[in-house]
C-alpha cells in the first residue's frame, strides 16, 4: 500500500515538474530595423517602439572609459532572431550582444570589429545574422563573433 | 506663381535625394528615406492648387512606388502598423482629393467669381440694414414721437427685418449654389469650401443675429392685430428655411472644423479635454435654435394676450387661453354655454366675433403656426350658430317682388275686359216666342 502511495505521488510531482519546465521552440525575436536611440543625460534609452528602456552607463564605461560619455550621442540597436541585442555607435571599437535576462542585460560578448572606431555604423537585420555596415565595410555577425567579411 | 515652382523643385529635389545609394545605403536610411519622402509628397499634395503641379506630383508618386515596391516588405515590417501600399494609398487618395479641389476652383472659377461678389453684396448691404435697424430701435425705445409716425417706425423697423431675413437665405443660397442640391451627394471637399465661405461671410452669427433681432423686436414694440400677418409669416418662413438649412449649416461648418484641426495637428488636443462640450459646429445652431424657440415663444404670448383683450375689453368673460388649442377650446365652450342658457349673444357674436376677430384677426389666425383655416373656419362656424335669426332685408326685397308680381299677375288675368259674347248665347227666350 505504501508503495502505490509512492508511485502516485511520484507520478504527479514529475507531471508538475514537466509543466514548469515547459519550452516554446521556434521564437524569432528577429527586429526588422534597427533601432536608432539617443541617450538621455541619466544615461538611459528609450525605445518606444519596442518599450525598452535601460542605461547605457556600463557599456560607456567599457567602450570609453567613461560612463558619461555616451550622453547625447545616438547608440544603434537590434535584435536578432535568437532574442541577442546587438549594440554599437560612431566610435565604437567594438558590437556588444546583451542577452536578456530577468530585468536584466547581461553582456553575453563584445566582438572586435574596428581597432581605430567606426565613423558611421549600421546595423541590419540579415537572417540568421545581423550585419553591420560601416563606409565600405561589411560584416556579418552571430552572438559570439564575425561569421562573414573581415574587419 | 512662385510657390507651386517651390513646391515642385522641393519635391523633385526630396524623391531624387531619397533614391538608394546602392548596396551601401543601410534599411534604418532606406525606411527613413521613405518616410521623409512620403511626408513631404504628402505635404505638398495636400497644398497644391494647380493641376500641372498636381500631374507632376502623380508622376513623383509612381516614382516612390516603382523604387520602394522591391522592398515592400521590409517596409511593412518596418513602418508597422503601416505599410508600404497604405502609405501610396494615401498619397495617390490625397492627389485624388486636391485634384478634385483644384478641378473644381478652375473650371468654376468664373461662376464662383460672380457668386462671390453676389455674397459680398449682400453682406454689406446686411450690415447696411443692421445699422438702419439699431437707429430705428434707438428711435422707437425714445418714443417721443406721435401715435403715426411710431406706426410709421414699427412699420419700416418690420420691413428692415424681414429684409434681412430674405437676404440672409439668399446669402445662404448663393453660398449653397455651386454644390449639388442633394446634401449627401456634396463630397468633403466641397463642405470645406462651403464652410470657409460660411464663415467669411459670417453666416451662423447673422443668422443668429437675425433671430435675436426679431424677439427683441416683439419685446419693444406693441403691435396692431393685423401687424401679426406678416409677423407670423416672417416667424413661419424663417423656422421653415432654418429647419430645412440647419443639417447642411452644422455638417459644413463641421466639416471645416475638421479640416481647421486636422491641418493644426492634434499637439493641442488633450485627451478627455472638453468631453462634455458640445462639438463647436454645433454651438451657433443651438443658439440659433434657442432664440428661434424664445422668438415664437414671444409670439405666441403677445397674439394670445392680444386676441384675449377683445374679450375682456367688451365685458365678455371666457376661459383663459395662451395657445391656439386653449382658445378653440375656451370659444367652443362659450358657444354651448350660451347656447344652453340662452343669453344674448350679440356682444359676443357680432362686437367681438365678426367686428374684431374675424375682421382684424383673422388673417394671422388662420395661419398654420397659429390656428389654422380649417380650424378658424370650424370655429366661425359655430360662433354663426349662436346668431339669433334676424328677418334678412334680401329675403324681403324677394318677397316684396313676388308678391308684386303676383298682384300683376292677379290683375291681368282677373280683370282684364271680358271678350262680346256670341249672338247666340246673348239672344233671350222672350225672342223665341
Amino acid at each position: 500500500m505504501r508503495s502505490v502511495l509512492g508511485t502516485l505521488a511520484c507520478v504527479a510531482a514529475s507531471v508538475v515538474l514537466s509543466a514548469c519546465g515547459t519550452t516554446i521552440d521556434g521564437v524569432r525575436y528577429a527586429w526588422p530595423v534597427e533601432s536608432v536611440l539617443t541617450v538621455g543625460t541619466n544615461n538611459l534609452v528609450e525605445d518606444g517602439r519596442h518599450a525598452l528602456i535601460f542605461s547605457v552607463g556600463v557599456i560607456a564605461e567599457k567602450e570609453f572609459s567613461d560612463s558619461t560619455s555616451l550622453r547625447g550621442k545616438e547608440i544603434r540597436l537590434l535584435r536578432d532572431s535568437e532574442g541577442f541585442y546587438f549594440l554599437t555607435g560612431k566610435r565604437f571599437k567594438n558590437v556588444y550582444v546583451l542577452s536578456p535576462g530577468t530585468g536584466t542585460l547581461r553582456v553575453h560578448s563584445q566582438i572586435e570589429v574596428a581597432p581605430r572606431g567606426l565613423e558611421d555604423p549600421a546595423l541590419n537585420q540579415r537572417l540568421p545574422y545581423i550585419e553591420l555596415m560601416d563606409g565600405k565595410m561589411i560584416v556579418r555577425l552571430n552572438k559570439d563573433d564575425i561569421v562573414e567579411g573581415k574587419k | 506663381m512662385k510657390a507651386p515652382i517651390l513646391v515642385f523643385l522641393l519635391s523633385l529635389a526630396l524623391v531624387g535625394s531619397t533614391i538608394p545609394a546602392g548596396a551601401q545605403q543601410s534599411d534604418y536610411q532606406m525606411k527613413t528615406a521613405f518616410e521623409e519622402t512620403y511626408k513631404s509628397l504628402f505635404a505638398a499634395l495636400e497644398s497644391s492648387t494647380i493641376i500641372a503641379t498636381l500631374d507632376s506630383l502623380r508622376a513623383k508618386v509612381d516614382t516612390l512606388e516603382a523604387q520602394y515596391a522591391p522592398h515592400a516588405d521590409f517596409l511593412d515590417k518596418a513602418i508597422y502598423p503601416e505599410s508600404f501600399a497604405e502609405r501610396i494609398s494615401s498619397l495617390r487618395m490625397m492627389h485624388s482629393i486636391t485634384y478634385d479641389r483644384a478641378y473644381l476652383i478652375q473650371t468654376q472659377g468664373v461662376k464662383i467669381e460672380e457668386l462671390e461678389t453676389k455674397i459680398l453684396f449682400l453682406t454689406s448691404k446686411l450690415d447696411t440694414l443692421t445699422s438702419q435697424r439699431n437707429r430705428l430701435l434707438a428711435e422707437l425705445q425714445e418714443a417721443k414721437k406721435s401715435n403715426t409716425q411710431l406706426r410709421d417706425l414699427v412699420r419700416r423697423l418690420e420691413t428692415n427685418l424681414a429684409a434681412k431675413d430674405r437676404l440672409i437665405f439668399a446669402l445662404v443660397d448663393s453660398i449653397f449654389l455651386p454644390y449639388a442640391r442633394d446634401s449627401g451627394a456634396v463630397t468633403d471637399l466641397q463642405r470645406e469650401a462651403i464652410s470657409r465661405k460660411l464663415e467669411k461671410a459670417n453666416v451662423l452669427m447673422r443668422i443668429e443675429e437675425v433671430a435675436g433681432e426679431n424677439a427683441r423686436f416683439l419685446t419693444v414694440t406693441q403691435l396692431q392685430p393685423r401687424d401679426y400677418t406678416s409677423v407670423v409669416e416672417q416667424y413661419q418662413q424663417f423656422a421653415g428655411r432654418w429647419k430645412g438649412l440647419r443639417e447642411k449649416l452644422v455638417a459644413a461648418v463641421l466639416a471645416g472644423s475638421r479640416y481647421s484641426t486636422v491641418a493644426a495637428g492634434a499637439k493641442t488636443a488633450k485627451p478627455g479635454s472638453g468631453a462634455a462640450l458640445p462639438a463647436p459646429s454645433e454651438q451657433p445652431a443651438a443658439r440659433v435654435d434657442s432664440l428661434l424657440g424664445l422668438w415664437g415663444g414671444r409670439l405666441q404670448t403677445m397674439f394670445w394676450q392680444g386676441v384675449s383683450k377683445e374679450f375682456t375689453d367688451k365685458g365678455v368673460i371666457v376661459d383663459a387661453f395662451n395657445d391656439a388649442p386653449s382658445f378653440s377650446a375656451s370659444v367652443r365652450k362659450y358657444v354651448a354655454s350660451a347656447k344652453a342658457s340662452g343669453q344674448d349673444p350679440s356682444v359676443f357674436v357680432n362686437d367681438i366675433w365678426k367686428a374684431r376677430i374675424d375682421k382684424e384677426w383673422r388673417e394671422a389666425l388662420v395661419k398654420p403656426a397659429m390656428l389654422g383655416q380649417a380650424e378658424y373656419a370650424a370655429i366661425d362656424r359655430e360662433v354663426s350658430q349662436l346668431q339669433t335669426p334676424t328677418l334678412n332685408t334680401r329675403y324681403v326685397v324677394y318677397g316684396l317682388i313676388v308678391l308684386l308680381l303676383a298682384m300683376l299677375g292677379w290683375w291681368f288675368f282677373a280683370r282684364r275686359p271680358k271678350a262680346p259674347e256670341s249672338p247666340v248665347s246673348k239672344s233671350s227666350p222672350t225672342q223665341k216666342n
